[in-house]
């Protein structure tokens, strides 16, 4: 069955406070947030011949937010630079420099900010938007077992920061 | 109880998640019973999860601004760039194997000759204009035709605007750029998944042609190659080897022209 452009955009517009909380959580930043959703749905819009039938709206439409939200973050970085093939992906470069720091607002509010950028996705893209690991590797482009270790690293730091009776026991360090 | 028999921060994450299939989970809360420490962290995990929704289920809620919203209505009738443009069938196999395209990492104290220069143009062009979502291109593509004749014309060489359907990405449209003292195109190509891709082209003065090159910027990456009159650039942030097919069929596309 193929679903005309009309209903297609019923989905898109029962998406868009899913999306606004998500990017609202990420971003922190209301405008920034607004206008992030609002140009997903532009180009979702745009896009709304290749949505293939079946595939679910949400993952579609946070993929095309991922996507836009790094062109975001690097249209604000510096002019490029020619760099060697060892920086390729490390940290250090326009998406890991992209951390606001500047917070305030209750205490979990100001953790998750806090987060390096990636970790963050992951910390809301499963506890908040309730996304399958395997969904949540699709719409940030990585595998899986990065999505884990990220959501791992994530939520320890907000623990270490949320959680006062929170000891590390020395063993589970080791692994 | 092992150290080893512990769950690990991973796995409890799993498991607080529902990422684990009956039997794993059936294991983990056997495992679970000695682990005092494990169960602490996993009832942690649940709070937390609530603390968020807690947190941020208000945005839910809130109006969506009105800009957003009007976009959304049957009334809006948006230009749907839905017509895939004919699908050419490039069988360039050769010319793949020609090219056999070397990667060269552009070293950051290079000098700045003609070559890498197209690289940095076409990486700052790209970094610019792939983030423009309404405007970005100034002519759009689905009058292939047009672009093509009008593209011609100011960059002074017979130029038709590639089709890489193959590849998943369709042209958007182009539009025209000041490369130091003379003209130069941007082509901007996208994907289901609103990835985009550009092609940059300008005119080379000489005869000549190289092989193609890669220039590295963060996570963007170009593909680039002079085959003249054409000095052409491919940028985006995919993977160094679909970024290459792309750039293989467009390179193929234009020595077909």
């Amino acid at each position: 069955m193929t679903l005309s452009n009309a209903s297609r955009m019923k989905l898109i517009a029962a998406e868009a406070p899913r999306l606004m909380r998500y990017a609202r959580a990420l971003l922190r930043d209301r405008q920034d947030a607004e206008d992030l959703v609002h140009d997903c749905i532009v180009r979702a819009l745009a896009n709304l011949a290749n949505w293939r039938d079946g595939e679910s709206p949400r993952k579609w439409l946070f993929t095309i937010m991922h996507n836009i939200h790094i062109d975001h973050v690097r249209s604000k970085s510096r002019r490029p630079l020619l760099l060697p093939l060892d920086d390729w992906d490390q940290p250090g470069s326009t998406i890991h420099a992209a951390a606001e720091v500047n917070v305030t607002g209750p205490e979990i509010e100001q953790a998750v900010a806090a987060l390096p950028i990636e970790q963050r996705q992951c910390v809301l893209l499963v506890g908040l938007e309730g996304l399958s690991y395997a969904a949540t590797a699709e719409v940030l482009g990585v595998p899986v077992g990065t999505v884990m270790s990220r959501l791992s690293r994530g939520r320890e730091k907000l623990r270490q920061r949320l959680d006062p009776g929170f000891e590390r026991p020395a063993l589970r360090r080791i692994k | 109880m092992t150290p080893a028999q512990r769950l690990d921060d991973i796995e409890l994450g799993a498991l607080a998640d529902g990422e684990l299939d009956d039997e794993a989970a059936g294991s983990a809360h056997a495992s679970l019973a000695a682990d005092e420490a494990g169960r602490a962290s996993v009832t942690w995990l649940n709070n937390l999860q609530r603390q968020l929704h807690q947190s941020y289920d208000g945005v839910l809620t809130e109006k969506i601004p009105e800009r957003t919203q009007r976009l959304l209505r049957p009334s809006a009738r948006l230009a749907f760039n839905a017509s895939y443009r004919r699908f050419a069938a490039l069988a360039a196999v050769a010319l793949i194997a020609a090219l056999g395209g070397y990667m060269v990492a552009l070293q950051r104290s290079g000098g700045d000759d003609g070559e890498t220069k197209l690289a940095r143009l076409a990486l700052g062009a790209h970094q610019v204009f792939a983030s423009e979502i309404e405007h970005p291109v100034e002519v759009n593509g689905t009058d292939g035709a047009n672009l093509s004749k009008w593209l011609s014309k100011r960059l002074g060489i017979n130029f038709s605007a590639p089709v890489i359907a193959e590849t998943g990405f369709k042209l958007i449209g182009g539009r025209l750029l000041v490369a130091g003292d003379k003209p130069a195109a941007l082509l901007m190509y996208e994907d289901d998944s609103g990835r985009r891709v550009s092609l940059f082209v300008e005119k080379w003065p000489s005869a000549g042609e190289t092989s193609m090159r890669l220039a590295l910027s963060g996570h963007l990456s170009a593909y680039y190659w002079i085959d003249s009159p054409f000095a052409c650039a491919v940028s985006g942030d995919l993977s160094g080897e679909e970024l290459r097919s792309v750039a293989q069929g467009i390179y193929s596309a234009l020595a077909k022209a």
